[in-house]
């Protein structure tokens, strides 16, 4: 069996496991066909059925604009699958380029760096957001580029504890007394021993960027208005929460199982994929 | 005090790691528990302090000074702990709080089981220090600023100063280099005599043993597999594992010594 | 032929052959009060004593030198100089007669290509995420770039069961699933896959139970019968373990050298207290 197989089967066989895999699964299922097909067209407005509460011909109901609510959220669903998933690729980069400076050789662009990340940390994603705003407008790209470097260096300072204890260890130590050179040690020796770490940490952001989506598109400054997402139909539709709340429900509910599917399936996949917590993956090797 | 096991047993998620051990550790008696890592003879002092893991499903009876233990709540525990045993641990480092300085963590077992005014308390402390043979000076350093054999002996003391009438020692010299075990191995011996307390000896090391104690236990996986004195265990050993024990520990041990009587040869029995 | 003849008989050839290793008049003064070295294990150096004064050794092929003396005796910041891992305030290094002065120096790179390393805590000095497999063949991979994936396998595989493990069992094994001497054996195996000239070991046996360590010292001993030429330095406080391997002991008590000189010689006749405590300690 592969180590992916076994890595799956370890995460189903818990019943939030079962949970996370099946949220996440049908998120990205459904962000693929929303590419191709949904239920009605976005753009089929009604003025006669505004607001409506679900029926046989809108499942989830109907928007101030007597636009379909479920095709909305499924056209939704893959822009912010674009948006975590891009997120956390930036945060990873940035966060793998930041601890890569901090364990340099070189002990000022160590501890340089070290600075420069404290100081930056301190700075509000939302404070980000609103000054790339200006030259970009509002756009996906605001989302995903503040977030990335709020998440990445989160990340760098949040890893570095652990990947200085691996680089100040008996068996780097013994890689490098065999002539092996700094980037060696921290592809072989760092980064496997801060991976379970960092899983858990980008799955955290990959929620926290869709808790963001929908904050900065409410604010103005996310998703520009006509390209579906589950912050768009949030946003327009919490203006009204007290006399039709079940338009503010679905987009909310859905949202928040996602996040939370995020956070359990990062700290199942910790364990799950570290040879040391898993004894199943030990198993394979012998 | 006395310590009385009968048929205990521990297990952990099905896997057997104490099977059927009986031991006896009379009033005033020092008893070795001898066996190789794995053996389960830590096992057994976390089973009588009341330590065992969550998980861990135990059988038996473990008697201290007539009181039955195995089951006990946790208040009874936590006081037949604090002031009628005192543990030994193996690596000083780990098991001294490093941001208290030495007086405090000296003082913490007495205000926890005594009614001492403060004074009486930082009394009691200075004159520990003076019994272990450290400077008062120290009282005031963190145990980072201690060598291996000094944080030993503030191990020691912070087991001793209740007056505990079973002392319990888990491997307290594995940790350290030879000089600082002698050390350590005779300001136990010393102070243990002067209390008149029990003695429990945890270890996997013949030559550190007979130093200390008469009595010895020998467990091997979970059983125990010889028990008696330890001369005669040194020099007739029945069981194979702890002829396996015996004669490590006397080739790891210089031959050609002065001053101490090296290990007695064992005898050729055929 | 018995080990204490072919302890003298080694120790002959050791003598007159030139040293592989040497070092002359080493001094190490730590800047600051407090350093904590890099390795885990720290080491307190007052700004105005040494670490190190002036010490000199020499160690030859075949030789098993044992270097012994307590915490803050300077013996692990000497073993680390004589690796080129830490560069000495005075005096000089040399491998094979080439210098050891900074990475770029050839005695450096032939001491990167020809020393094994074992340390203290088996369980610190092996990846907790790598099997033994790739431990073991990890000084081959960096050096032995000529190799195949194969061939690299083949040597691990080998240096295994050299050490005494059964390479069918322990191949995949982590160390989680080790006992300490299991584990220990592994960072030997790793210590060896690449027939070094030189092994240093750092307290190899005071993490673990006598057992264990017996089956070390008779490991060390079948490496020393299989390859007579290399060298052993020995880093221990413990003589009952020293006086079955070592040819020349080394004893230094606050940077100092107290003693040097062969085995026997040394153990029969110490000259300083030091020594003799020692001594009388481990008997």
């Amino acid at each position: 069996m592969t180590t992916v197989a076994i890595v799956a089967r370890s995460m189903w066989s818990r019943a939030e496991g079962k949970f996370s895999i099946l949220v996440l699964g049908l998120w990205v299922l459904v962000s693929l066909v929303s590419l191709v097909w949904t239920p009605q067209s976005l753009w089929a407005t009604d003025g006669y059925q505004v607001w409506k509460a679900p029926s046989a011909q809108h499942w989830l109901g109907t928007d101030g604009t007597g636009a379909d609510v479920l095709s909305w959220l499924m056209a939704g669903s893959h822009t912010n699958l674009l948006i975590s998933l891009l997120a956390v690729l930036l945060a990873a980069l940035l966060g793998l380029l930041l601890l890569t400076a901090m364990l340099a050789s070189n002990q000022l662009l160590a501890a340089g760096t070290v600075v420069v990340v404290d100081a930056l940390i301190s700075l509000p994603t939302v404070l980000l957001a609103l000054m790339l705003a200006v030259p970009l407008g509002p756009s996906i790209a605001v989302i995903v580029i503040s977030c990335g470097i709020g998440y990445g260096l989160n990340l760098a300072r949040i890893v570095r504890p652990q990947a200085l204890l691996a680089a100040g260890s008996d068996y780097a130590l013994s890689a490098k007394a065999n002539g092996a050179g700094g980037w060696r040690i921290m592809l072989d020796h760092i980064l496997p021993n801060v991976m379970p770490t960092m899983a858990v940490q980008l799955s955290l952001s990959a929620g926290t960027a869709l808790l963001a989506e929908s904050g900065l598109t409410y604010l103005g400054i996310g998703v520009p208005s006509g390209v579906p997402s589950w912050g768009h139909s949030l946003a327009t539709s919490v203006k009204f929460i007290d006399v039709f709340p079940l338009t503010v429900l679905w987009p909310g509910l859905l949202v928040t199982m996602v996040v939370v599917a995020l956070n359990v399936c990062g700290d199942l996949l910790r364990q799950a994929m570290d040879p040391v917590s898993n004894p199943e993956l030990r198993k394979l090797a012998a | 005090m006395s310590l009385s096991i009968k048929n205990l047993s521990v297990s952990i998620g099905g896997k057997t790691i104490l099977d059927q051990v009986s031991l006896d550790l009379a009033d005033g008696q020092r008893v070795g528990l001898v066996g190789p890592s794995g053996s389960g003879k830590s096992m057994i002092t976390k089973a009588f302090l009341g330590l065992l893991p969550p998980r861990a499903q135990a059988s038996g009876s473990i008697c201290l000074g007539g009181k039955e233990i195995l089951g006990a709540s946790e208040r009874t525990l936590a006081d037949l702990r604090g002031a009628y045993v005192g543990t030994v641990f193996q690596n000083p480092a780990a098991s001294l709080n490093p941001v208290l300085t030495v007086k405090k963590q000296l003082t913490l077992p007495l205000r926890l089981h005594y009614d001492l005014s403060r004074c009486e308390r930082e009394e009691r402390a200075l004159a520990m220090l003076d019994k272990l043979g450290l400077d008062r000076s120290v009282a005031n350093a963190y145990p980072s600023q201690l060598s291996g054999g000094q944080q030993q002996r503030v191990g020691i003391g912070t087991a001793l100063i209740t007056s505990p009438r079973l002392i319990i020692a888990d491997e307290p010299t594995t940790a350290l280099d030879s000089i600082s075990q002698m050390m350590v191995i005779e300001l136990l011996d010393r102070l243990v005599d002067q209390s008149g307390a029990s003695l429990l000896f945890v270890t996997h090391d013949f030559s550190v043993l007979r130093r200390i104690a008469s009595q010895a236990y020998v467990l091997d996986r979970g059983k125990v597999v010889e028990a008696g004195e330890i001369q005669r265990i040194l020099t007739s050993p029945q069981s194979l594992e702890a002829q396996g024990l015996v004669a490590a520990a006397r080739e790891l041990t210089l031959a050609v010594g002065h001053g101490r009587q090296p290990l007695p040869a064992e005898e050729r029995t055929s | 032929m018995s080990m204490s003849a072919m302890r003298d008989g080694c120790e002959s050839k050791a003598m007159r052959a030139t040293p592989l290793l040497e070092g002359s008049n080493i001094s190490k003064v730590f800047r600051g009060r407090l350093r904590r070295l890099p390795g885990g294990r720290g080491e307190c150096s007052d700004s105005r004593r040494p670490a190190l004064d002036g010490v000199s050794v020499a160690v030859r092929p075949g030789e098993c030198l044992a270097l012994i003396g307590g915490s803050g005796s300077g013996k692990s910041t000497l073993t680390r100089i004589l690796l080129g891992l830490e560069s000495p305030t005075r005096g000089r290094v040399a491998y094979r007669g080439e210098p050891v002065d900074g990475t770029r120096s050839e005695g450096y790179r032939f001491l990167r290509r020809e020393a094994g390393l074992v340390f203290q805590n088996p369980f610190t000095s092996l990846d907790p995420r790598w099997t033994a497999l790739r431990t073991v063949a990890e000084p081959l991979r960096i050096q032995a770039r000529d190799l195949t994936a194969q061939m690299v396998e083949q040597a691990a595989l080998e240096a295994l069961s050299q050490v005494g493990l059964d390479p069918g069992e322990f191949a995949g094994r982590y160390p989680v699933d080790c006992s300490g001497g299991q584990a220990q054996r592994i960072a030997i195996a790793r210590a060896i896959v690449a027939n070094p000239k030189l092994i240093v070991a750092d307290e190899p046996m005071s993490s673990l139970d006598v057992l264990s360590r017996l089956g070390i010292l008779r490991t060390f001993r079948s490496i020393r019968e299989r390859s007579p030429q290399t060298a052993i330095i020995l880093v221990s406080h413990d003589l009952g373990l020293v006086q079955h391997l070592a040819d020349t002991i080394m004893v230094l008590q606050q940077g100092r050298v107290q003693e040097y000189g062969p085995t026997s010689t040394v153990l029969a006749h110490p000259s300083s207290s030091y020594t003799k405590e020692l001594i009388a300690a481990a008997s």
